[in-house]
């Protein structure tokens, strides 16, 4: 388990970090999310023990980062957001390299690469130079180089950024099966919709500090009772206006096309009550439901930014 | 770890491109056309005087001696100066920290690797400098004061170039400070050598002075290189594992910031 507590850490003037607290559950895969210049970076560089916080403390499987470096090293592997190659080496020697970073040698470490490089489908790869490989290749070969030494956390940031689809659903696959052989895994994106797909929890940072976290379906449930109820209605919205003014649940109202989207606080029940009513005024109601909420509307609730979307005052019929 | 794997990636990444052998190939074809022109030059002196000046066979020592003393420190930083800075353009130096490498890894596998492929160049112009010992008039101690002066002058101007690029972003800037420190250090030693009778020193002990102050020097730079590399923050004197529960225990599930 990685705990993170209270931790700060600027840069000169600017705080990257003002008190951020996270937890990522052993044999998680733990979505990082956040606008740029949220702080990701940093707390990533913090985990990986390449920077100390000024204040708090990160706690990774019960040992301080900053002290048992070595250690805790072991237990790490970073897949960056770039590749990081060096011109005119191979595939093999490579991969021979980074484990002789770990003090990896022998013939396990060679059937161990080998093994990694069948993983990523580049077996028979070896002897090709890594600067001619393409961009997802460089990826999926970066992803067998942080997994060499069989780490139990893996930390990747925009693993699948740049990537074309092909390449990407691949790429979740693998880190879908590292997650199920028990690694915790910390992915750092933008690409919310493979966040979604792949993550089993959420933290949303901006400006320095967590502004959400916890089981990614937990955080989706609690994004879809706060979402509108859309009352889509055959002819004039007239008559359904009159009600819903009426209920003291209903927060907000507002007209997209054909439906009418309302901001609702009422119970499950209380819901039912005020669609019942509307049937029995003679509305006719074609669709009732609420908006599903998705982790990219949470995102932008939460780092206020808003959703592009048309909405029209009934009463005044101005833009707004 | 030291001779691990920075030295052998830099050593067979160096050795792999065209640059070295040509470099080789061109170093000692000059040293030879010096020698050759040379020894014709005494050779055609003493037939038209009937004497044989052996202090010009000296002389040819001496220059090579000096050539290549400049070379190794103004190589070394040329070497070297891109050492980290390259690293850091290619994005790998940050990979390379989250290894079990540790920064005196780093910091002494490139020394190394470039300390090895000047020695390597020294080494293959041995064959030339020792055409003097036909002759003679050079003694044991001045061949092994030339070989310390070489190594020690060699691992300094490695070793400047190194943290020249460890404390700079950009290779230019980190090769510019250092040969700034090279000819500094240059100046100094030139100062000692124009006063070294006023100081009444032996040209040799003067040496062998300078080769000691350079390893001394060197000892220093790469301390600082290598502390540049550790990790920055306040926390970094922390040493302590605090227990789970002093340092805030389970946190809940789902938690909100005060901005939500």
């Amino acid at each position: 388990m990685i705990q993170v507590k209270d931790i700060k850490k600027n840069y000169g003037q600017l705080m990257a970090l003002d008190g951020l607290s996270m937890t990522i559950p052993n044999d998680s895969c733990y979505g990082f999310v956040g606008p740029n210049g949220a702080g990701k970076t940093t707390t990533i560089q913090i985990l990986l023990g390449l920077l100390y916080p000024e204040e708090g403390t990160v706690l990774i499987d019960d040992m301080e980062a900053g002290s048992h470096v070595r250690r805790l090293k072991k237990r790490i592997g970073y897949v960056p957001d770039y590749m990081g190659i060096y011109p005119n080496i191979r595939v093999g020697e490579y991969m021979d390299f980074f484990a002789s970073c770990y003090d990896l040698y022998g013939a396990r470490t060679h059937r161990r690469i080998e093994m990694l490089l069948d993983m990523v489908g580049m077996k028979g790869r070896e002897r090709q130079m890594v600067d001619t490989l393409s961009r997802g290749m460089q990826q999926k070969l970066s992803l067998a180089r942080a997994l060499i030494h069989d780490p139990k956390i893996l930390i990747l940031d925009e693993p699948t950024a740049g990537l074309d689809p092909g390449t990407r659903y691949e790429y979740k696959r693998m880190i879908t099966e590292l997650q199920d052989d028990g690694k915790t895994i910390l992915i750092s994106s933008h690409i919310l919709t493979d966040i979604s797909e792949i993550c089993t929890d959420v933290g949303i940072i901006d400006q320095g500090k967590m502004v959400m976290e916890g089981r990614l379906s937990d955080v989706l449930k609690k994004v879809n009772s706060s979402s509108p109820i859309i009352i889509s209605i055959e002819g004039s919205l007239t008559g359904a206006m009159s009600v819903l003014k009426e209920d003291r649940h209903v927060r907000s109202i507002s007209i997209r096309a054909q439906e009418i989207l309302i901001s609702y606080d009422g119970s499950p029940e209380e819901e039912t009550a005020l669609l019942a009513t509307l049937i029995k005024g003679g509305i006719p109601v074609r669709s009732f439901h609420r908006e599903k909420g998705n982790l990219e509307a949470l995102f932008m609730q939460l780092t206020g930014l808003r959703e592009e979307r048309t909405v029209i005052n009934y009463d005044t019929g101005a833009d707004i | 770890m030291i001779l691990g794997p920075i030295y052998k990636k830099d050593v067979l990444l160096m050795n792999r491109s065209i640059a070295l052998p040509l470099f080789l190939t061109a170093m000692n074809a000059v040293f030879s056309i010096l020698v050759i022109i040379n020894l014709y030059s005494v050779s055609m002196s003493s037939a038209e005087t009937g004497e044989i000046p052996y202090d010009r066979f000296l002389g040819v020592y001496k220059l090579i001696g000096a050539v290549e003393l400049i070379l190794i420190l103004l190589g070394g930083p040329a070497m070297t100066s891109s050492s980290i800075t390259s690293e850091r353009e290619r994005r790998t130096l940050g990979i390379l920290l989250t290894t079990q490498l540790t920064p005196s890894d780093i910091i002494l596998g490139k020394l190394l690797s470039v300390f090895t492929t000047i020695m390597l160049l020294l080494g293959s112009s041995v064959p030339i400098l020792m055409t003097v010992f036909i002759y003679g008039g050079v003694t044991l101690e001045q061949v092994l004061l030339l070989a310390c002066l070489y190594a020690c002058s060699a691992v300094y101007s490695c070793a400047v170039g190194i943290a020249s690029s460890t404390y700079h972003q950009s290779t230019a800037a980190a090769a510019a400070v250092s040969y700034i420190c090279i000819f500094a250090s240059l100046g100094l030693f030139f100062l000692c050598w124009f006063f070294r009778w006023e100081l009444r020193v032996r040209t040799e002990s003067l040496l062998w002075f300078v080769c000691a102050a350079l390893l001394m020097m060197t000892a220093c730079i790469i301390f600082m290189s290598m502390r540049k590399l550790l990790p920055t923050g306040k926390g970094r004197q922390r040493k302590t594992i605090r227990p789970m529960e002093e340092a805030g225990g389970q946190m809940p599930e789902m938690r909100e910031g005060k901005d939500n």
